[in-house]
């Protein structure tokens, strides 16, 4: 006899299993809240410096001509200054959205994981 | 009135019995719309021009998720840069690699408004998509329409210097660059529109969350407002040469538009059917989960057909209780029955 119940609640299971979120709420509550902190923030500083070279090409390549002209007035320190700060604020900023976007990804996860266990156990108890 | 509600509940109808079907043919629509705006902004005769590639990468765009097509159509934009030369190619990928990684890592869903913006622009109603994407998205997505209208402006700056990059070899890279880039500060349209967009982002998302009465349409009215409002500051104080009446004209072709677009499809929650299987020890479960409102009303649907079909509704016998027949009555099988049920 099938329990209309113990269906239900299977399906609830299925669907949160088979939806995007419910695939990343499983994928995330792989790993301790700051092993994926920490994760989310060593993939940062690499692409934001991979980022910040490409940009800094870009902008040299842009403006080359201008560059090549006024080659002998460029003050390389100052430039190289500006460069090194420019980077590091870059980096600052990109390090707290990007510790803010997994903290705020983890908790949702977390909330969700948290519902769908307490399901998973009220259909082991049935 | 009664006609649209009618129509658009037909529409939820439909979307929820057979979503599998039309999720797969708007995708196909999107990608198709996505790739030959392409085709049409490059004007190229190479690889990524020719319509049977272009036909199976929509229709590989119509199976895969809806981020797909944003993705194949920067690979589309970066292979026709790469026919105007190696050094654009090599510009257009490394542009694209910088917008993942600063801003596609953290809203991989917004990729859908960049892409879609140019294809608003270029049909001449740049107000269209701000305005549902203000009634849909997060104010970050506007980040997302930035990149599309520089997109849409890096290639039409390469239109104009197609000829001149043509007769430019390769070793000429210092004139050629000049020729690829755009002037951002010469641009004003450019930086103006952007603003403009961001803006109508912004005011039409704010207004929607106030919710009162009819919300989603004053917020998008709102956000049209907004959008003129800016442009014509931008022409009076920042230098851009915006022509007026027509801006206003096509921001109110796309206000109506939006209008449209929000009362179909972007205010209502559309559910389709799914489908799902799982197991437990002892069974296969093939579960097809409807929206209980359409299952509700197909139930009904089919329970007239049947009526319809028999020749209007079964009529039971009903008994006369004033004279029942004593004789007919088994009281001893009542009597059992009755200790049962107790």
């Amino acid at each position: 006899m099938i329990d209309q119940e113990r269906v239900l609640l299977m399906t609830k299971l299925a669907r949160f299993e088979k939806g995007r979120k419910g695939k990343e709420a499983l994928q995330m509550h792989k790993y301790y809240r700051s092993d994926f902190l920490a994760l989310a923030l060593i993939k940062t500083f690499f692409l934001t410096t991979i980022g910040y070279g490409l940009m800094l090409g870009v902008t040299l390549l842009a403006n080359m001509s201008f560059i090549m002209d006024n080659f002998n007035l460029i003050n390389i320190r100052v430039a190289g200054s500006m460069i090194l700060i420019g980077y590091l604020v870059l980096l600052g900023l990109s390090m707290a959205v990007g510790y803010l976007h997994a903290l705020i990804r983890y908790n949702r996860a977390k909330k969700l994981m948290r519902e769908y266990l307490s399901d998973l156990e009220k259909l082991s108890d049935m | 009135m009664t006609t649209i509600l009618e129509l658009r509940e037909k529409l939820k109808g439909l979307y929820a019995n057979y979503s599998t079907y039309i999720e797969i043919v708007l995708k196909l629509v999107l990608a198709l719309v996505c790739l030959m705006w392409i085709r049409s902004a490059f004007d190229g005769t190479g690889i990524f021009s020719n319509t049977y590639v272009i036909l199976v990468s929509a229709l590989l765009c119509s199976v895969f998720p809806l981020r797909m097509t944003p993705l194949i159509s920067g690979i589309f934009i970066v292979g026709q840069a790469f026919e105007l030369g190696l050094d654009v190619g090599a510009i257009f990928a490394v542009m694209f690699l910088i917008i993942i990684i600063f801003f596609f890592r953290f809203a991989p869903d917004d990729g859908l408004a960049m892409i879609l913006t140019p294809v608003g622009l270029s049909l001449g109603i740049p107000a269209f998509i701000p305005l549902c994407v203000g009634v849909r998205k997060k104010p970050t997505a506007a980040v997302a329409v930035i990149f599309g209208s520089y997109v849409y402006h890096q290639i039409l700056r390469l239109n104009e210097s197609r000829a001149a990059l043509a007769e430019l070899p390769l070793t000429e890279f210092m004139d050629r660059f000049d020729l690829i880039f755009i002037n951002l500060i010469a641009n004003r349209n450019m930086v103006v529109g952007m603003f403009a967009m961001t803006a109508a982002i912004v005011i039409t998302f704010a207004v929607c969350r106030l919710g009162f009465n009819h919300a989603f349409e004053a917020a998008v009215v709102f956000g049209g407002v907004v959008y003129v409002v800016f442009i014509l500051m931008g022409n009076s104080m920042a230098g851009s040469t915006f022509a007026v009446p027509s801006v206003i004209g096509m921001t109110l072709v796309s206000t109506l538009l939006a209008l449209v677009v929000e009362f179909y499809f972007l205010s209502l929650n559309y559910k389709g059917t799914e489908k799902m299987e799982f197991e437990d020890d002892e069974y296969y479960y093939y579960v097809r989960a409807v929206p209980k409102m359409y299952a509700y009303k197909r139930r009904i649907q089919l329970e007239k057909e049947e009526e319809a079909a028999e020749g209007g509704p079964a009529v039971e016998e009903v008994p006369d209780i004033a004279h029942p027949d004593v004789n007919s009555v088994d009281f001893e099988r009542k009597l059992e029955d009755s200790l049962k049920n107790l």
